[in-house]
């Protein structure tokens, strides 16, 4: 078109600048967090540590209050910035769990620095991972998908490598780094193959094309992205630097890492598949089932000879992604309905699993500061039960919402996307899923059955200190509450789920 | 008479929880509160038989509440003549289990209350759930008590006992859940809308049960799975010696008396009307399997060094013939297989509670220490020996009723079976009297400790047992007359099904 065309096409209305507050909100809180940390001194920035910490939760609460507002209330379809940015209840759905996480993230963190902290930067970078995600799910381009991939990743790459004490923390971010560049690498060269194939980055244009002059070019383009996304994704057997990194970082951004990326991931992919892919659908399907079925058995099995905490979650992470993948099978499905159904699905899970992760993580962060140990196995629980009675049956109710057993929102989580699954004609793939959800079971258990059914044995870290209340504590229970709650009256979520559509599935 | 199903559900866990609020000096008035809260839930329950309508062989006492609306999910609970009998015995037993623990069990008194009322609770919502996916929830649910009272109170074995007894079960129930997956998806194509319930999915007709993979037999592997670990059939059995021996005396009596015939129930409710062409299918492989079971298990008691072990293998024994009992497919068999069910919720209970007895008594439980208690506790002994009796099924007793249906109905399909099964019978003999003439008769180890006959609260524990014992062994008809019409419909539905296809 023109160029006084285009220019006009990228101008916002006010109604559309309504539509961007969440994640203009977002962007902001970085900004001034940042400018706030310049502007004072190192001995000032350890004072106004609490400061800090509201003015994020500021800003992240009205993040994501503005998008809740607007997916109730504003239930637009736009496209703004010449087609490259869409706004959708689905993104508005979106941008309020990333909020959400990083809220979660601000609330259960406990303070690593010792030295004049300069946190201000940190809680910035957390804004702009979280900016990063939210602009990943708006994104309508490839080439916005790609940037805001890795404003996200550039964000987090820092974030993970706060802790330097030890030789394993270095290993594991580099790791993290260094194979997030690769994967960033390969999901850029499949997007120039794709733009090579249609001649344009933009979803909506490639879902209405016809077919490409550059059928191979399209298919290479969408190995490659694949390739990148199943990086980032974490899915076997691209899932090698998941368990490093995550053991490496901090227990509150390793739940970031956990929840965050995988809204992200898979609500962009989500976007990315129902548009971009499908033009070959089938594709998708034969290179996304193989992967699938690897990361729910593999990582699983892997999981039971773990003896670190943090580990063992990080496999079941990948476990998890798996689960997701499968409702992502489901997109596959030519019936259009089954296609929204698996949508709601797929965000009613993330839902379950980010408060599943939150919590336990909120749990973590707490015995990591009390025992003074960031490297808690399954043994230091032995008789847990007995001193934290209140802590012990958070921590059974929120691996019950983990594992997906009943009365749980991760039980709801589960159904949906299994029973989505089966309805795209996917019975093999559920049946592989519940038997890697049978093997989760040992794993997921083993704290609550140390906790419970052994006695404590003398060198336990815990069993001299008394935990008061505190914010991680306050979040444990409210996502152990909201786990139980959601497990036993999901209708109202799961309606929510519902509306998070958006044009064209 | 609407909201006595729900009430019965949930009033024992909420009771329960009450229990966290006594005061520390007051625990040991913890186990007398629980009591009382129990026996009303008993009589509670029997407001049911009054309110009985006898010429309904369909649910009763039905309640039904949209719940989770988008996928045809309600609350909806029921009870008819298969499940009234459990519910009851569910009831009568939780009161007695709780009175026998109250000198055994001396640690975190309030949470081993508590975990037997919500286990009552959890049972209670099994039999009478009537939506697919309320059942599974229940189903899963009452893992967890059973899990913390057999891994916290139980024997040194306890946390293996007990972990191999959740994991086990939760794996088998759990590809039960695909299956009602597809279950849900194949009534949503044929009807046009989602739902969990049962009664209509009963109305569900599944293309196949011909052959041993297509559709439908699938379906009924799925199903049966899951409830084959509980019950246990002969392979899948191997959890329960270790749970049995392990669990603390109460455990033991609700594990076996409740929870192992939630599987037989399962498979009367679930598996049989919704597939039967498979059940007819398979049948002669479950036939089969019971028949080993009712022998095995009988061989290996005889085999047991150790009494609670020897009881346990007795279970697996009896529920052979519950196995036997449905899969014949016809109504003396089956309604055999429901009174072999209450009746082994009796006496097997009575069983672990006496050899609890012996045990607070004498810490062992090793046969062969035991000789001549008829000379120092003879009105033990003769409560032993009643009980001994049923478990064999001399006539006058309930197992002589149970036992007998079921060779009959087992008669009408093969006498070549009925003799197979008959085995178990005299197997049965066997094993129960060399054990009870080894520990009852014969002269008085000098080992043993000053032995006291059965104290005033151990009389009211047994007791009830002893009376059921001859109640139900005479007084049939009575029990009967409300199971036989429901059994009698579901084999209509089930031949119904089967020539509409």
């Amino acid at each position: 078109m023109s160029q006084l065309a285009f220019i006009r096409s990228t101008a916002l209305t006010g109604v559309d600048a309504l539509n961007l507050l969440p994640v203009v909100l977002l962007l902001l809180g970085g900004l001034f967090l940042i400018g706030f940390e310049l502007m004072i001194d190192n001995q000032r920035s350890s004072h106004l540590e609490g400061v800090k910490r509201m003015i994020s939760v500021f800003f992240f609460l009205n993040s994501a209050l503005a998008s809740s507002v607007l997916f109730f209330v504003l239930n637009l379809d736009l496209s703004l910035f010449g087609g490259m940015l869409s706004i959708s209840a689905f993104t508005h759905m979106g941008t309020l769990l990333v909020s959400l996480v990083g809220l979660g993230t601000v609330l259960i963190e406990t303070p690593f620095h010792t030295e004049p902290s300069h946190s201000g930067e940190y809680y910035a970078l957390l804004f702009f991972a979280v900016s990063g995600m939210a602009l990943m799910i708006h994104a309508n381009d490839l080439v916005l998908l790609f940037v805001a991939l890795e404003l996200m990743s550039l964000a987090i790459y820092v974030l993970i490598s706060s802790k330097q004490d030890r030789p394993i923390f270095a290993e594991g971010s580099l790791k993290y780094f260094l194979l997030g560049a690769f994967a960033s690498g390969f999901l850029l060269m499949g997007i120039a193959l794709i733009y090579g194939a249609y001649g344009t980055s933009n979803f909506t244009e490639i879902l209405e094309a016809q077919a490409t002059l550059h059928p191979a070019l399209f298919s290479l383009g969408v190995i490659l992205v694949c390739v990148g996304l199943f990086f980032k994704f974490g899915l076997v057997p691209f899932h090698m630097y998941i368990p490093d990194a995550y053991q490496a970082a901090p227990s509150q951004i390793t739940q970031f890492m956990a929840v965050g990326i995988k809204v992200a991931i898979f609500l962009s992919g989500l976007r990315v598949i129902l548009t971009v892919f499908n033009h070959d659908p089938m594709m998708l399907h034969a290179l996304l089932y193989p992967v699938v079925v690897l990361s729910v058995l593999v990582a699983n099995f892997l999981a039971i000879k773990q003896q670190n905490v943090k580990r063992m979650l990080a496999y079941s992470s990948i476990a998890h992604a798996g689960y997701l993948s499968v409702g992502l099978l489901a997109l596959t499905f030519p019936v259009s309905a089954v296609r929204t159904d698996a949508v709601a699905a797929i965000v009613t899970y993330v839902g379950a699993y980010g408060l599943a992760t939150l919590g336990l993580f909120a749990l973590l962060v707490v015995l990591e500061q009390v025992s003074g140990n960031d490297q808690l196995e399954f043994d230091h629980f032995k008789g847990f039960a007995k001193q934290f009675p209140g802590l012990a049956a958070l921590f059974l109710i929120l691996f019950i919402s983990m594992s997906g057993l009943p009365v749980s929102a991760g039980f709801v989580g589960k159904y949906l996307v299994f029973l989505n699954a089966v309805k795209a004609g996917e019975v093999v793939m559920t049946v592989i899923a519940i038997i890697g959800s049978m093997v989760a079971l040992y794993y997921y258990f083993r704290i609550p059955v140390n906790a419970y059914l052994w006695e404590a044995s003398p060198e336990v870290p815990f069993a001299r200190e008394k935990i008061t209340w505190t914010w991680p504590i306050g979040v444990a229970v409210v996502c152990a509450l909201l786990s139980l709650i959601l497990g036993v009256l999901p209708q109202a979520w799961i309606e929510f789920s519902s509306r998070a559509i958006f044009q064209g599935i | 008479m609407g909201g006595l199903l729900s009430t019965l559900v949930f009033l024992p866990g909420i009771l329960g929880l009450t229990l966290f609020a006594v005061p520390s000096s007051q625990e040991k008035r913890v186990p007398w509160i629980a009591l009382v809260f129990s026996l009303g839930i008993f009589v509670l329950s029997l407001g049911i038989l009054w309110g009985w309508d006898h010429s309904q062989a369909g649910m009763q006492f039905v309640e039904q509440v949209a719940w989770i609306p988008a996928f045809g999910i309600e609350y909806h609970v029921g009870i008819d003549g298969i499940s009234l009998w459990l519910v009851l015995l569910t009831t009568f037993l939780t009161p007695l289990v709780i009175l026998a623990s109250v000198v055994s069990i001396q640690k975190s008194l309030r949470f081993y209350y508590f975990l037997f009322l919500a286990l009552e609770t959890t049972m209670l919502g099994t039999f009478m759930a009537l939506d697919v996916f309320l059942f599974y929830l229940f189903w899963e649910l009452m893992l967890f008590p059973m899990l913390l009272i057999i891994g916290i109170w139980g024997g040194p074995r306890r946390v293996y006992a007990a972990v191999k007894f959740f994991l086990y079960t939760l794996v088998g129930s759990l590809l039960m859940l695909v299956g009602i997956f597809v279950l849900v998806i194949l009534y949503k194509d044929q009807f046009g809308y989602y739902s969990t319930n049962l009664l209509e999915l009963y109305q569900l007709s599944i293309p196949g049960g011909l052959s041993f993979f297509d559709v439908q037999s699938l379906l009924f592997l799925a199903f049966i799975f899951a409830f084959a670990i509980k019950v246990p059939v002969f392979p899948l059995h191997t959890w329960l010696p270790d749970a049995h021996v392990e669990a603390p005396t109460g455990g033991s009596v609700i594990l076996a008396g409740v929870l192992l015939k939630m599987g037989t129930y399962a498979m009367l409710r679930f598996a049989l009307p919704l597939f039967p062409q498979a059940a007819g299918l398979f049948a002669p492989v479950l036939i089969g399997l019971g028949v080993i079971g009712i022998i095995y298990g009988a061989c290996v008691a005889m085999v047991q060094p150790d009494l609670k072990k020897l009881v346990a293998y007795s279970s697996v024994s009896h529920l052979g013939y519950c196995i036997v009992g449905i899969f014949v497919l016809n109504v003396t068999g089956m309604s055999g297989s429901l009174y072999q069910m209450l009746g082994h919720g009796i006496s097997t209970s009575a069983l672990f509670t006496l050899v609890g007895f012996l045990y607070e008594r004498t810490h062992s439980r090793d046969i062969t220490s035991y000789g001549g208690l008829s000379k120092a506790m003879p009105f033990l002994v003769m409560m032993f020996m009643v009980i001994t009796l049923s478990s064999i099924g001399l006539p006058t007793t309930h197992g002589f009723i149970g036992e007998f249906l079921v060779l009959f109905g087992a008669y009408e399909l093969s006498g070549w079976l009925a003799l197979l099964a008959g085995l178990g019978v005299v197997l049965g003999a066997v094993y129960m009297l060399w054990m009870f003439r080894r520990v009852c008769f014969g002269p008085l180890k000098l080992s043993m400790p000053k032995l006291l006959d059965l104290s005033v609260r151990e009389w009211w524990v047994i007791t009830p047992y002893v009376i059921l014992v001859f109640v139900m062994g005479m007084g049939s008809p009575f029990f009967m007359k409300y199971m036989e019409p429901s059994l009698q419909a579901l084999l209509s539905l089930m031949q119904a099904k089967v020539a509409g296809l």
